[in-house]
């Protein structure tokens, strides 16, 4: 038996996501299976950060054979390490099926969805145990570090970074580089740095699963920025919503204290830094920095005017480097390889990769790294996989509740800040929200505009209180009480608070409202004049019918029904009475005939 | 670095020195830039947007309170771009404040109804904020000529917060620009109000919407003088014009002279406001200086005229009599057999007259200051005892326990005391006694003569304070009654002793004291009082930390008193708070007690704030309920020392028992009413008063109700329905949120309209809109009755006067007192046929015919009450003083 066996390493994802689908039940599993049998030998258990397939979790990998098993009960563990691990014989059913072709795909390379990504950032992601800093140490990691201390004095990494064209991934896309100058040239000390992973856009989950997954990128670029700015304290900002990633990073901040990178005399270099886990109540207006500068210093997390810039004057009044977690982790790939090399890959304006989380109406869901410049459709049909259930491709919103919507007959547009900006989104910090028919742009509009001003700070007066003048007005278009000027007013609000908010949370708030109204008048407009929602989403424009000559009256709907709308004898057809339906489609989703059919209220009525 | 630079704003070049923000160059050459939420010194803070500009090169438009100002900038801060920015950001802030006050279509006529406006009460409406005068959002709005809101209305309907001592709090007019906040944390370094909750939620709060006197609340008023609305007020002054002569002078219950400016009206002292200047040299104003200036020095107990002891009782005196009396008195004893003792209270010129009346005229050395309690140093004084000391050339601070030995030795028969001793006893001894004072106290029962005196606010002076340096204050009010200053009494004491004295007596001010004092120090070549202050041993500011240190102190701050007289005795809010955070705290209700409730028959059942500032009162009456008729009032007091108000009654029910009314809090009387629970008796309630009206099927009826009238032409119309008449209703109230009784209207009306000044509810605009509305509609009228404020009836008189002559009846609100037509008070005049006839409201009406009335006689009558309405709110701390009645209640 031994004979056949194989030396293996299964990387069990431990990310959130598949946490949350009991990925730690699938690792016991297996780590008590593999103890019984005696095979602890051969087969190693490895915990990873998020492999990205997250539609697809819990999931594991078996390396070297390259296979993905997706989906995963703890029930199949067994079958596994059976037939797998022992035998030697792939699980077909486990393995990921291709939407189009139908085929299970045994090498995961050869997954559309992993084929077309270019992981810099996420190379380590899923690969390394994110508890163990020798892990990362072996995959080269802190080599950056040792050869930024050694080879280059601290103008040269900043020339480097600059070099390579890296600019900020928390959205703005404003050039690193020359961040960091203005920085190293400000009067004041100490200087401080901070990490902001205040991810708070619904749907984004870039961050989270980067900290998670490899926290030591993070750390090494930090210190690395640390040497070039003149630096000696640092702050990761990370949500109190992100238990897993607080607690990868405090790991990794001790380890990385014991092994001499974090404190004084760094690698016994002439560096004294270290870095505070700080963590946020929660608030959206916490990612700004000047807010999340207030929040780090005890304060009320509320933005204040630029200038001054946090490069001049940020947190405790010093000269402050504030960037993504996610740039920093950029930085220890660039120092490795150069700024040619990452000027290399990307489009003109923008170099490098970027991470993306698709989410929304697409079949992969999951993250995604690819070069600056990759096209939309690009990401929503191959990488992504298209739309489920043959439905249509309607639009995207990229960049969270401060970006746009872009439709489908643009979506040939290339992903970098200039492109997406011009079409009156913004680039963000990742989000790739899919929409597809079903998607009503009014109710998408409000979602979002409901969020925003939820989450404004309340300081100033377009961010708290014109954005519930829009929510009210939108409030209106949805349940079909607006009239045409409503339209007008709601164009001319929006454009006052983006020209006179405080913040970027106020300045980009009505960018989802504005993109809507730019490439979808014609679905506001049924709302107002047809009084109808095209998408048929918006309850009080929709009434629910049941097709008699395929109701069966098996009264599964009848009996589901909260306000007792539903009428009918057992085995004759039902009826809903339109006035007694709330609309919470239960009763659609519940009939296994599909005779239940949301219609225009007009028909009804008409 | 202080190199001259330029910038260009509009069209004009601007020099400056490094630092300033735009906005400071800006407002220094005179450039208007709108702003709501910049404070002077304090971070900028960016939230109002009102300040947007655009400079070349900087992208979108930057704040002028955040930018600071470069060389060669070129800005413009007035473009049409900019101006229609504000004007939807002003837009947006009023679409949260009530703004009928801004925007009403009847604006200016309003303003000239209301030129005097006497009380300014709840800050819910047009004529009722008590920021009208220096609202800086009404500015911003006439200046971007804003004329009406397209937004959706959402006010926040809050109610409003009034139980804490001094400070009311109305969230409805917060605009949010932060400027209590940052005033509390940064300038004051308090921190007892936030920002609260987020998004559109976001309010100003205390922790956890605990009361001001549960948090760290230091009630020194920052807040109330930097709010730019009327969402934070001070209690005791809401109720005034704030056009009134403005005093700059100090504060003088302590050493420390804060700068304050002191507003009066006609005379009368009606809010005291720390000057700005004083966070500058690092004084903070307290609680003392802001709130209990005025209720202090207007005081009911105040003494108002000289009196003199004839067979053991006080009276009242002319002042020539009561110096005749001390002149014949202390001619009878040898000038060592007279002895005098000042007050720590005393101004520099004053001490320096008493000094000279002693030594001079009256030729005695027995000269010293009147003790504390505890001997110790009268601590919110301690530096101004030196001045005292140094003008009275006393070197001994304790030579008045060798005046009190000799006075039980029997050596010192008569004594002069410019203030009340704390142990009196020792007084029994004296022959003669001649007490100069401001309040009644326990020396009462010993003293010969009492002459009332004037405070720091009606005399003109300077003290020692503890910046080492002579501060100086100044007249601000009338005197008290017939009071005269310290000096001035010294002064004509002297002449009348001595009328060869008249010479070096002969002051008209302080002012003429203090050159006399200069120059007698440098002739005497003792030392200058400039060198005096210079050379004094002990550094005085080192006394100020102490004074702080006992404000801050719960326990401490009974401790403090002027002339004698304890702050918190005639501060009932102080009181209040002393005994509230001191040692009595009682957890649940921090709401004060005015006076004990007496158990009577008539029990409160309920009284509930049913829209903001309408109250819907409840009360056990069976009597009154088995009469009463529509159109009826009764006469209620809420304790035997209150008003006397009437109010209609809005419903009854004879079986049960009860009566319901509706009221407004609109002054100090009903101010108390609103403090009612459930299980509280009123003091005294009469009725049913009024005639009746005539009910009968007239046909087609029009009624119409405003803000408080709402409640009172229910039982009309209700009536009037069963009468079987068409009824048809007009409901009339400043905003949407103010309307009450909306269903039992629908119920009984054929036709109902809601008429608001914003729009927010039915039509926009006044009672004439609904008149114009209903007149439209071809509804031919039969009979009106409107009830309402004065300029509502008469408005709405006028126009049924003019449409049609539709008999019409209205129900006046005139100030009564005993409802039966013998005070006169609610007295007015008919015209009638072309002759004058005189009504009185309470037996005659309440309703009379609104084509009738002189209304301008009328209004005229009721601003006459002004004046009582405004002094009624400071004096309500009375101390009670029967047991001084004979001497005491002169005034």
């Amino acid at each position: 038996m031994s004979k056949t066996l194989n030396e293996r390493t299964i990387l069990v994802c431990r990310g959130s996501g598949c946490n949350s689908m009991n990925a730690l039940g699938i690792n016991s599993t297996l780590k008590n299976l593999i103890q019984d049998l005696n095979l602890s030998d051969y087969l190693k258990i490895k915990l990873t950060g998020c492999q990205g397939f997250c539609q697809f979790g819990p999931q594991l990998i078996i390396k070297p054979d390259n296979v993905l098993y997706v989906k995963l009960k703890t029930k199949d563990i067994e079958e596994i390490v059976e037939s797998h691990l022992i035998g030697n014989n792939i699980v077909e059913r486990l393995l990921y099926e291709d939407p189009t072709s139908g085929k299970r795909i045994r090498n995961m390379d050869e997954i559309l969805f992993y084929k077309e990504q270019m992981p810099i950032l996420r190379k380590y992601c899923g690969r390394i145990n994110p508890e163990d800093i020798n892990e990362y140490i072996h995959v080269g990691g802190y080599l950056s570090l040792k050869k930024a201390l050694e080879d280059m004095n601290p103008e040269e990494v900043i020339t480097e970074i600059k070099n390579s064209g890296l600019r900020g991934r928390g959205g703005a896309g404003f050039l690193t580089g020359q961040k960091w100058w203005a920085c190293r040239n400000a009067i004041g000390l100490p200087k401080y740095l901070i990490a902001n992973g205040d991810e708070g856009d619904p749907g984004a989950f870039m961050d989270r699963s980067l900290l998670e997954a490899d926290p030591h990128s993070v750390i090494e670029g930090m210190i690395i920025a640390a040497y070039a700015i003149g630096a000696n304290y640092g702050y990761i900002y990370v949500r109190a919503e992100y238990p897993l990633a607080i607690k990868r990073l405090e790991i990794a901040l001790n380890q990385a204290r014991k092994e001499n990178l974090l404190g004084k005399n760094i690698l016994n270099y002439e560096l004294d830094f270290d870095i505070i886990l700080k963590k946020g109540a929660g608030a959206f207006v916490c990612g700004e920095e000047t807010a999340l500068m207030a929040a780090i210093t005890g304060k009320r997390g509320m933005p204040r005017p630029r200038p001054p810039y946090p490069s001049t004057s940020g947190v405790w009044d010093k000269p402050t480097n504030i960037n993504n977690v996610k740039t920093y982790a950029y930085i220890p790939r660039i120092i490795k390889n150069g700024s040619n090399w990452f000027n290399s890959i990307g489009s003109e304006n923008a170099s490098g990769t970027f991470v993306v989380a698709l989410t929304g109406k697409i079949n992969n869901s999951g993250l995604v790294e690819v070069p600056m410049g990759t096209k939309i459709n690009k990401l929503v049909f191959e990488i992504g996989g298209g739309i489920p259930n043959g439905k249509k491709f309607k639009a995207v919103q990229i960049g969270g509740p401060s970006g746009g919507c872009i439709p489908e007959e643009l979506s040939d547009t290339k992903m970098d800040y200039e492109s997406i900006t011009s079409l009156g989104s913004i680039m963000g910090s990742g989000g790739f929200i899919v929409l597809d028919e079903d998607t009503c742009m009014v109710e998408l509009a409000h979602y979002f505009i409901a969020f925003t001003q939820d989450e404004s700070c309340g300081k100033c007066v377009p961010c708290r209180i014109g954005t519930k003048r829009m929510l009210d007005l939108l409030t209106d278009i949805r349940e079909g009480k607006a009239n045409l000027t409503d339209l007008d007013s709601l164009e001319k609000l929006a454009k006052i608070v983006k020209k006179t908010s405080l913040c970027g949370l106020g300045q980009t708030a009505p960018n989802p409202v504005l993109t809507t109204l730019k490439y979808f008048r014609d679905e506001y407009e049924a709302h107002i004049v047809e009084k109808s929602c095209p998408a048929l989403v918006c309850k009080n424009l929709i009434s629910f019918l049941i097709d008699k000559n395929t109701c069966t009256g098996c009264e599964i709907c009848k009996n589901s029904c909260p306000s007792k709308a539903i009428t009918g004898i057992a085995k004759e057809s039902h009826l809903i009475n339109s006035d007694l339906c709330v609309r919470c489609e239960i009763c659609f989703n519940l009939c296994p005939y599909n005779s239940i059919s949301k219609v225009p209220k007009y028909r009804i009525n008409g | 670095m202080n190199d001259k630079k330029s910038l260009k704003i509009n069209e004009t070049i601007i020099e400056f020195s490094d630092g300033p923000t735009i906005l400071e160059v800006a407002t220094t050459a005179g450039i208007y830039i709108p702003t709501l939420c910049y404070i002077e010194n304090l971070t900028p803070y960016g939230g109002c947007r009102l300040c947007i500009i655009k400079v070349e090169g900087m992208k979108g438009y930057p704040t002028a309170c955040s930018t600071l100002a470069k060389n060669d900038m070129k800005i413009i801060t007035d473009d049409e771009e900019l101006q229609e920015l504000r004007r939807e950001v002003v837009k947006l802030t009023l679409s949260e404040h009530p703004f009928s006050c801004l925007v009403c279509d009847n604006k200016g006529k309003c303003e000239e109804d209301r030129r005097n406006e006497g009380k300014a009460g709840r800050s819910f409406g047009c004529f009722f904020c008590s920021s009208k005068t220096n609202c800086d959002l009404r500015k911003i709005t006439n200046f971007l000529g804003i004329n009406d809101v397209e937004y959706q209305l959402e006010y926040r309907n809050s109610p409003l917060k009034r139980k804490d001592p001094f400070i009311e709090i109305d969230p409805n007019m917060c605009i949010l620009c932060g400027k209590c906040v940052r005033t509390c944390n940064e300038l004051r370094n308090i921190g007892a109000i936030n920002f609260t909750q987020r998004g559109h939620d976001t309010k100003v709060s205390t922790a956890f919407d605990l009361s001001l006197i549960d948090t760290n609340c230091q009630f020194c008023g920052a807040c109330i003088d930097i709010c730019p609305t009327g969402a934070i007020t001070s209690k005791n002054t809401k109720w005034f014009d704030k056009d009134s002569n403005v005093t700059a002078s100090i504060c003088g219950f302590c050493s420390i002279g804060c700068k304050f400016d002191y507003y009066s009206h006609n005379g009368l002292l009606v809010e005291s406001i720390p000057n700005k200047t004083n966070y500058n040299s690092n004084k903070f104003p307290c609680m003392f200086g802001r709130f209990c200036i005025v209720p202090f020095n207007n005081g009911n107990d105040r003494l108002k005229y000289p009196l003199i002891k004839k067979n053991d009782e006080l009276i009242p005196s002319q002042w020539d009599e009561a110096y005749y009396v001390i002149k014949e008195s202390l001619m009878k004893y040898e000038p060592e057999e007279i002895a005098v003792l000042a007050s720590v209270d005393l101004s520099n010129e004053s001490a320096y007259i008493l000094n000279k009346l002693s030594r001079r005229v009256l030729k005695t050395d027995n000269i010293g200051i009147i003790p504390n309690s505890n001997h110790s140093d009268h601590l919110w004084r301690n530096a101004n005892i030196i001045g005292v000391c140094k003008n009275l050339n006393l070197g001994n601070r304790k030579s008045h326990e060798e005046i009190i030995k000799n006075i039980k030795g029997g050596k010192i028969k008569a004594l002069y005391l410019t203030e009340r001793v704390v142990n009196p006893d020792f007084l029994k001894d004296v022959e003669f006694l001649i007490l100069q004072d401001i309040y009644p106290s326990d020396c009462f029962q010993y003293a010969n003569v009492i002459l009332p005196t004037c405070t720091f606010i009606e005399d003109s002076g300077s003290i020692l304070s503890t910046e080492q340096s002579i501060s100086q204050f100044f007249k601000a009010s009338s005197n008290v009654g017939e009071s005269k200053p310290d000096w001035k009494i010294f002064c004509e004491l002297a002449k009348q002793y001595d009328s060869l004295m008249g010479e070096d007596f002969n002051f008209s001010n302080s002012d003429g004291i203090f050159e006399e004092m200069k120059k007698e120090y440098s002739d005497n070549n003792v030392h200058n009082f400039e060198g005096f202050i210079e050379n004094l041993k002990i550094p005085l500011l080192s006394f100020e930390e102490k004074i702080y240190e006992y404000i801050n102190q719960p326990s401490k701050l009974e401790l403090f008193k002027y002339r004698g007289e304890s702050i918190s005795d005639q501060v009932k809010d102080l009181k209040h708070l002393i005994d509230y955070r001191g040692f009595k705290k009682d957890s649940k209700e921090s709401n004060v007690p005015l006076i004990e409730l007496i158990e009577t028959r008539f029990k409160v059942i309920s009284n509930n704030e049913i829209a903001i500032n309408f109250f819907q009162l409840v009360i056990e009456a069976p009597l009154i309920a088995k009469k009463a008729k529509p159109s009826n009032f009764v006469i209620l007091m809420k304790d035997e020392k209150s008003e006397r108000i009437p109010i209609t009654i809005s419903s009854w029910d004879p079986n049960k028992g009860i009566i319901t009314l509706f009221f407004q809090e609109a002054g100090y009387s009903t101010m108390k009413l609103t403090d009612l629970n459930a299980g509280d008796y009123l003091y005294s309630i009469v009725g049913p008063l009024g005639k009746d009206i005539e009910i009968k099927n007239f046909g087609t009826v029009l009624l119409a109700g405003g803000c408080y009238g709402n409640g009172a032409i229910y039982p009309i119309a209700k009536a009037l329905k069963s009468a079987g008449n068409k009824v048809n209703v007009i409901l009339e109230a400043r905003n949407e949120n103010l309307f009450y009784l909306e269903e039992e209207f629908e119920e009984i009306s054929d036709f109902i309209i809601y008429c608001t000044s914003d729009g927010s509810k039915g039509l926009k605009g006044k009672i004439q809109v609904g008149l114009k509305h209903i007149f439209n509609r071809g509804i031919d009228v039969d009979r009106a009755y409107f009830i309402g404020c004065t300029y509502m009836m008469r408005d709405a008189s006028i126009y049924t006067k003019e449409n049609g002559n539709i008999p019409t009846f209205v129900s006046l609100n005139t100030i009564m007192i005993d409802g039966t037509g013998m005070c006169g008070c609610c007295r007015l005049t008919l015209l009638q046929d072309g002759k004058e006839l005189t009504k009185f409201a309470c037996i005659d009406g309440p309703m009379f015919n609104g084509h009738q009335i002189k209304w301008d006689e009328l209004l005229s009558r009721n601003e006459r009450f002004e004046e009582p309405e405004i002094s009624i709110y400071q004096n309500h701390s009375c101390k009670a003083i029967e047991k001084f009645n004979k001497g005491g209640s002169n005034g």
